[in-house]
C-alpha cells in the first residue's frame, strides 16, 4: 500500500468512526432513574433540585432546567433532547451548544440525576 | 406551687446539682443536669433563674453531668468531663470553663439529636409576630447583632439553634443564654450596662467567653413559636457600612442548608420544609460594623412582614 493508499484508507477509517459516533449518539437513550426522587423548586429567579439519593442540592443553569424537566416526563435520545432544549430557548443547534449540553449532561451523568443506555 | 431557680438558695440548688440533679426545661427540651461544680450552680442560678425549678419530670431529653474524671489526674491538672447518657464525647476541659463546657455541651445534645425539627445554626428573634432567622457561620458577628437585638425589645428565641417545624413551618424557641466572645463582650457591655452576665471562662479554644441572661419576656414566652418573616445573612465587617440588601431566594436556601445540622438528614422532607421557610421569609444579606446603626435598620425591616 502506498502512501496515498494508506491517507485514503485512513480517511475512510475516520469518516466511519464520525459516523459510528453519530448513530451512537443518536441512538443513546437517556432518562432519569426511578428509584430516586427528584424535586424541582423555584422562587422566581433561578431553579433548585433535590436529588434524594444523595441528598444533595443543586442549582440549575438555564439549559439544565429544560433538560431535567423534559426527562421527567419520560426517556429521550440524546439528540432529540438537545434539539428540544435549543427550541425552548431558542438556541441555535450549532457546535458550541452541542458542547455545552454535552457539559451539562456529564454534569447531570456524573451526580447520577440523569442515566443513559 | 412551682418556683423559679433564681427563688432557690443557690446552696441548695448546688447541693441539688451534687444528688438527683435539676431538670430543666428549655423550649421543648428538658435536660436533668448534675455536677459539684459551685461555678455550675452559680451559672445555672444566674442565668436560668427565670426557668421554672422542677426537681422530677416524668421525662428527660438529655441526661448530662459535668464533673471531674475519678483519677488521680483531677489533683494535678483539675479538669472535668461533659457526660451524656453517662457517655463522654468530649475531651476533658480545664475547671474554669465549666460553665462553657455546659453550655456548648447542652448545644451539642440539640445539634446531633433531635430530628424531628429542620435544625439550622442561627440566631433567632421575634418582632411584630415574625421571626428572624440569621443563619451564619461562627465568627460572623451573629451572636454580638442578636444580643443587641435583644436588648432593644426584640424577642429572644434562640442565639445557635433554628428548629422548624416539620408540621407547620414555625420556629420553636429554645431560649438560652447567648454566648459572646473576644471582642463582642466589651462591645456589649459598651451597648447596654444592663447586660446581665454568667462566669467569665478565659483561654477556652474559642478564647474568652461569656453567657447573657436571656431578658425575662423572652424567658416568659418560650414556648410559643413564631411564624417565619425574614431571613438575613449577617456579617461583621470592621469599619464597615451598614448594608441590607436583597439577596434572591434560591441562593438564600442554599446557604441556609450550608449552615443546617440535619438538612440532608431529612431527605425531601427536609427540601419541602427549607422551601416553605424561605418562601415565607423576605431574604437578605447583611453588614454592619455600628451596632446602633444595625438596629435602627432592623427596627425599619420589622415593619415590613414578608
Amino acid at each position: 500500500m502506498n502512501v496515498c493508499q494508506a491517507l485514503k484508507f485512513k480517511g475512510l477509517i475516520f469518516l466511519w468512526l464520525v459516523n459510528i459516533k453519530v448513530l451512537v449518539v443518536s441512538l443513546v437513550l437517556l432518562y432519569i432513574p426511578n428509584d430516586f426522587e427528584l424535586i424541582l423548586k423555584s422562587f422566581g429567579n433561578e431553579t433548585l433540585l433535590f436529588h434524594s439519593a444523595s441528598g444533595d442540592t443543586l442549582l440549575l443553569g438555564p439549559t439544565a432546567i429544560p433538560l431535567v424537566t423534559r426527562l421527567k416526563d419520560g426517556p429521550l435520545e440524546q439528540e432529540a433532547l438537545f434539539e428540544y432544549v435549543a427550541d425552548k430557548l431558542n438556541f441555535e443547534v450549532d457546535e458550541d451548544f452541542l458542547n455545552h449540553m454535552e457539559e451539562v449532561l456529564s454534569g447531570l451523568m456524573k451526580r447520577d440525576i440523569v442515566a443513559a443506555q | 406551687m412551682t418556683s423559679r431557680i433564681s427563688d432557690l438558695h443557690l446552696d441548695y440548688l448546688h447541693s441539688i446539682l451534687q444528688s438527683s440533679g435539676l431538670y430543666l426545661k428549655t423550649g421543648p427540651f428538658t435536660y436533668r443536669i448534675r455536677s459539684s461544680v459551685r461555678s455550675v450552680a452559680e451559672g445555672l442560678h444566674l442565668l436560668y433563674g427565670q426557668n421554672q425549678f422542677h426537681q422530677k419530670m416524668e421525662f428527660v431529653d438529655f441526661d448530662i453531668r459535668l464533673d471531674s474524671p475519678n483519677s488521680l489526674r483531677r489533683r494535678f491538672r483539675p479538669k472535668l468531663d461533659f457526660y451524656f447518657d453517662h457517655q463522654t464525647p468530649f475531651k476533658p476541659l480545664p475547671l474554669t470553663q465549666a460553665f462553657a463546657f455546659l453550655e456548648w455541651g447542652m448545644n451539642w445534645c440539640i445539634s446531633v439529636h433531635m430530628n424531628q425539627y429542620l435544625k439550622l445554626h442561627a440566631a433567632v428573634l421575634e418582632k411584630n409576630g415574625r421571626a428572624l432567622v440569621m443563619p451564619a457561620a461562627p465568627g460572623s458577628g451573629k451572636s454580638t447583632l442578636c444580643a443587641a437585638l435583644m436588648l432593644r425589645g426584640w424577642r429572644l428565641l434562640s442565639d445557635e439553634h433554628a428548629l422548624v417545624s416539620l408540621e407547620d413551618n414555625s420556629l420553636i424557641p429554645v431560649c438560652r443564654p447567648i454566648s459572646l466572645k473576644n471582642r463582642s463582650i466589651k462591645v456589649i457591655k459598651q451597648f447596654d450596662s444592663s447586660a446581665v452576665f454568667g462566669p467569665l471562662c478565659e483561654d477556652t479554644h474559642k478564647g474568652t467567653v461569656v453567657h447573657m441572661k436571656p431578658d425575662a419576656q423572652s424567658a416568659a414566652l418560650d414556648n410559643q413559636s413564631v411564624k417565619p418573616g425574614w431571613m438575613v445573612f449577617p456579617k461583621y465587617v470592621a469599619e464597615g457600612d451598614t448594608r441590607l440588601t436583597e439577596r434572591i431566594k434560591e441562593t438564600a436556601f442554599l446557604k441556609a442548608g450550608d449552615q443546617s445540622f440535619n438538612y440532608s438528614l431529612l431527605g425531601a422532607q427536609g427540601f419541602e420544609v427549607m422551601s416553605n421557610l424561605i418562601e415565607a421569609s423576605d431574604c437578605y444579606n447583611f453588614s454592619y460594623s455600628n451596632l446602633d446603626e444595625a438596629i435602627e435598620t432592623f427596627e425599619k425591616l420589622s415593619t415590613t412582614a414578608a
